[in-house]
């Protein structure tokens, strides 16, 4: 199972964005080929609140609904708030990854089924060597393991 | 020695809607995670694409309207702060 980083649907929202053909292309490939993926809760806040300040509140929320209804993404909640993020702060700690990345990871790593980081953001470079990271550019992907 | 570490427990939902942090407009979100809590399920949508295309419509008219061309490297930046 893929963990999709909120970069890659942000990506797949903007028609102005340079990357957003090969953003859009992951989305359309998780609806139709069934690949079953994964998103943070936080995920969906960073997404929610970037659109909402740069765009509208009506778009924003109309983006984060759809996607929670849709088809072959799963959320994922930590059960335990307290043991997530003492994950998070130590996994910051000793990678130097920002902390908002971190929550990514931990969410990540978290799930048994999860096995590659679909992003577009090159800070995740830090924890390739516990995770397939595939980095998305605009002439398609990059693997970084 | 004074204690380090407050527990309590997180303001939830409703919380939130009676402090009106919430507007009316977030009732769609509150009704799905509402759902997503009692269930662990939420009724799928088989328009997804049609429905990203419309926003994908909206979004470019808005950002034509405001002047901006919105990226993802934009996104990475604030969340690097």
């Amino acid at each position: 199972m893929r963990y999709i980083d909120s970069s890659v649907f942000i990506g797949a929202f903007l028609p102005t964005d340079p990357n957003h053909k090969v953003c859009r292309s992951v989305i359309d490939t998780i609806i139709h080929d069934r690949h079953p993926t994964a998103i943070s809760v936080f995920g969906l806040a960073e997404i929610g609140d970037f659109i909402t300040r740069n765009i509208s509140e009506k778009v924003g929320l109309k983006h984060v609904t759809t996607l929670q209804r849709m088809e072959n993404l799963q959320i994922y909640y930590a059960e335990d708030f307290e043991t997530f993020m003492n994950s998070v702060l130590a996994v910051s700690v000793s990678t130097g990854l920002p902390g908002s990345d971190a929550i990514h990871f931990v969410s990540a790593i978290s799930l048994p089924e999860v096995n590659e980081i679909i992003t577009l953001d090159h800070h995740f470079k830090r924890v390739e060597d516990q995770i397939k990271v595939t980095i998305l550019s605009e002439g398609g992907v990059r693997n970084e393991d | 020695m004074a204690q380090t570490v407050i527990r309590t427990q997180a303001i939830n939902l409703t919380g939130l809607w009676r402090l009106k942090i919430l507007p009316p407009e977030t009732k769609e979100l509150l009704d799905i995670m509402g759902e997503l809590r009692r269930t662990g399920k939420v009724e799928k949508d088989e328009q997804t694409l049609d429905t990203l295309d419309e926003l994908a419509k909206e979004t470019l008219g808005i950002l034509k309207k405001k002047g901006i061309s919105l990226t993802v490297e934009d996104f990475l930046k604030e969340r690097e702060r």
